[in-house]
């Protein structure tokens, strides 16, 4: 048995971790949290935004129809015949719009614009086009993903969510310690200072198993492009081709998409298409990457490819016969996003979200009551906590304003000179600060 | 005494773990329109986790997130 002073000096090392973790990276990961409350309902702001907005709505299919999309992209080559990277995005659901993406290149990066069209997948027919890089969909899901910050930002929340971890075991860990005198879900009302800790302690053990899966898939999947190029760790869904022809003559090779559907049910019938796109790269390849109903698994990761010419699969990938590393590998997303539950999952998730929010506020509340007789600060521990979550709720929403109406790229450079800028100055007044504590302490023990 | 701090500080703490687990499940299950055992099941160890833990009641506790974890576990395994 460990003797007790042992027991009490693991204690405040944990509740130190869980200090200083929760200080210096909260404020990422109540952003993060908050914005993925919100970013878990993207496919339905997208729908309503295109039935509502642009009011683009597809016919219904009957029971067994294919879908058909050859005479609308034949309108859309004639609209934009210089089109290149098409991708072919499916409706998740029965009357929602198909979209083609493509790029039409120009002499150099700044001049080539990138396109969405709107198309019936029953009719068969373009119903319009839209910006989606300028989308509040997008926004969401730039800011989520890589706090709209092109260069490091996804490795920053990967290391956000590594922060969250930490916050999260430790917080198990001290919880039994901090619970001596009280039942569980009693919130004791002795001062603003208790009243937020007891909060903070209960919701927090509430909400723990929620926060720690999506902390580890939220770590895995802020550092997965890096983790897979060190690790050389390769995606189920991984395949490679021989090159059989020039791109040009590969771009130029037209593809009867009414056929690929036909093959599509008769190879893999129980894939639902998700995404489409064929090959420019000389493999001379179509794939066509799905979902399977009712599974927990990342969307679209199963896959068929079938040869351009002959419609002959070439590689198919099905989770359901895969290895468990390779299932393990594709449930990370699905945990993460929460999509494999319906709307009643995704309502829960944003509960969840936003309780882990409120863990990183009342967090910080409770060290500043912790520390305001010690530090003497000018403002009040609630003042000072409402400035900061405005000015927080100031920016996100300039960078949304900024992203929707005026262009996706100087959103991107306002949140890269932000995300940039606070965080070399947090790094510089870290040390700063480090720095005078030492020497304080330095001519304290001379005068002594 | 004793019984109170393990209740408190480690079959409630396990009991809130399984419980966000198995509310996830149920909605899973709900959604895929499995309405199956395991939908029953697990409706079963919601309601035990729930109860035990507002009553501080240790065998529902211990019952509830064990048979759930065998629930989970065949969930996983078939």
């Amino acid at each position: 048995m460990k003797p007790i002073n042992k027991h009490k000096k693991d204690h405040k090392l944990l509740w130190k971790i869980h200090h200083w973790s929760g200080l210096y990276a909260g404020i990422v990961i109540g952003i993060l949290c908050f914005t993925g409350a919100v970013a878990v309902f993207i496919p339905e702001i997208d729908g309503l935004i295109q039935s509502r907005y642009y009011s683009v709505h597809a016919a219904t299919p009957a029971p067994g129809q294919l879908f058909k999309i050859d005479q609308a992209l034949a309108e859309a080559k004639k609209q934009y015949p210089k089109m290149s990277g098409l991708l072919i995005d499916m409706p998740d659901k029965p009357g929602r719009v198909a979209t083609f993406s493509f790029a039409v290149k120009g002499k150099d990066k700044a001049s080539s614009k990138s396109y969405f069209l709107f198309v019936d997948p029953v009719k068969d027919q373009i119903l319009g086009s839209w910006d989606r890089q300028n989308s509040l969909a997008n926004y969401l899901r730039q800011m989520h993903v890589r706090l709209y910050e092109g260069f490091w930002g996804r490795q920053l929340v990967g290391l956000a969510g590594v922060a969250f971890i930490v916050v999260t075991v430790t917080g198990f860990l001290i919880y039994g310690q901090f619970m001596k005198k009280q039942t569980y879900p009693k919130v004791r009302r002795k001062g603003m200072r208790i009243l937020m800790g007891d909060w903070h302690k209960i919701l927090g053990i509430s909400a723990l198993a929620f926060n720690f899966v999506i902390a580890c898939t939220g770590a895995w999947l802020g550092l997965q492009p890096k983790l897979m190029q060190w690790f050389d760790i390769k995606a189920p869904n991984d395949h490679d081709f021989p090159k059989l022809m020039k791109p040009k003559a590969d771009a130029a090779t037209l593809v009867h998409w009414d056929q690929v559907f036909l093959v599509l049910r008769k190879e893999f019938p129980d894939l639902k298409p998700g995404y489409l796109r064929a090959s420019e790269d000389g493999t001379s390849t179509i794939e066509v990457h799905g979902s399977i109903d009712g599974q927990i698994y990342e969307k679209n990761i199963n896959a068929l490819v079938l040869a351009k010419t002959s419609y002959k699969p070439l590689f198919k990938c099905d989770v359901r016969t895969m290895s468990f590393s390779q299932r393990f590998y594709s449930v990370q997303e699905a945990l993460h996003f929460g999509d494999y539950g319906g709307l009643g999952l995704k309502i829960v998730y944003t509960v969840l979200g936003l309780t882990s929010a409120f863990l990183s506020i009342s967090g910080f509340v409770v060290y500043l009551y912790r520390t305001d007789k010690k530090q003497q600060r000018r403002m009040s521990p609630w003042k000072t906590t409402f400035v900061y979550c405005l000015l927080i709720l100031i920016v996100l929403v300039v960078i949304a304003l900024i992203s929707m109406f005026i262009g996706y790229r100087q959103a991107s450079a306002v949140a890269a000179w932000l995300v940039n800028g606070s965080l070399f100055g947090y790094i510089i007044y870290v040390i700063v600060v480090a720095i005078l504590k030492k020497r304080n302490s330095n001519t304290k023990s001379i005068g002594i | 005494m004793k019984e109170a701090k393990i209740i408190e500080q480690t079959l409630i703490p396990v009991a809130l773990i399984a419980g966000n687990i198995a509310l996830s499940h149920f909605i899973y299950l709900l959604a895929k329109g499995d309405y199956n055992s395991p939908l029953w099941a697990t409706v079963i160890c919601i309601i035990a986790l729930t109860i035990g833990i507002l009553r501080g009641n240790k065998y529902l506790l211990i019952g509830g997130t064990g048979f759930y974890s065998i629930v989970l576990l065949v969930a996983i395994c078939l």
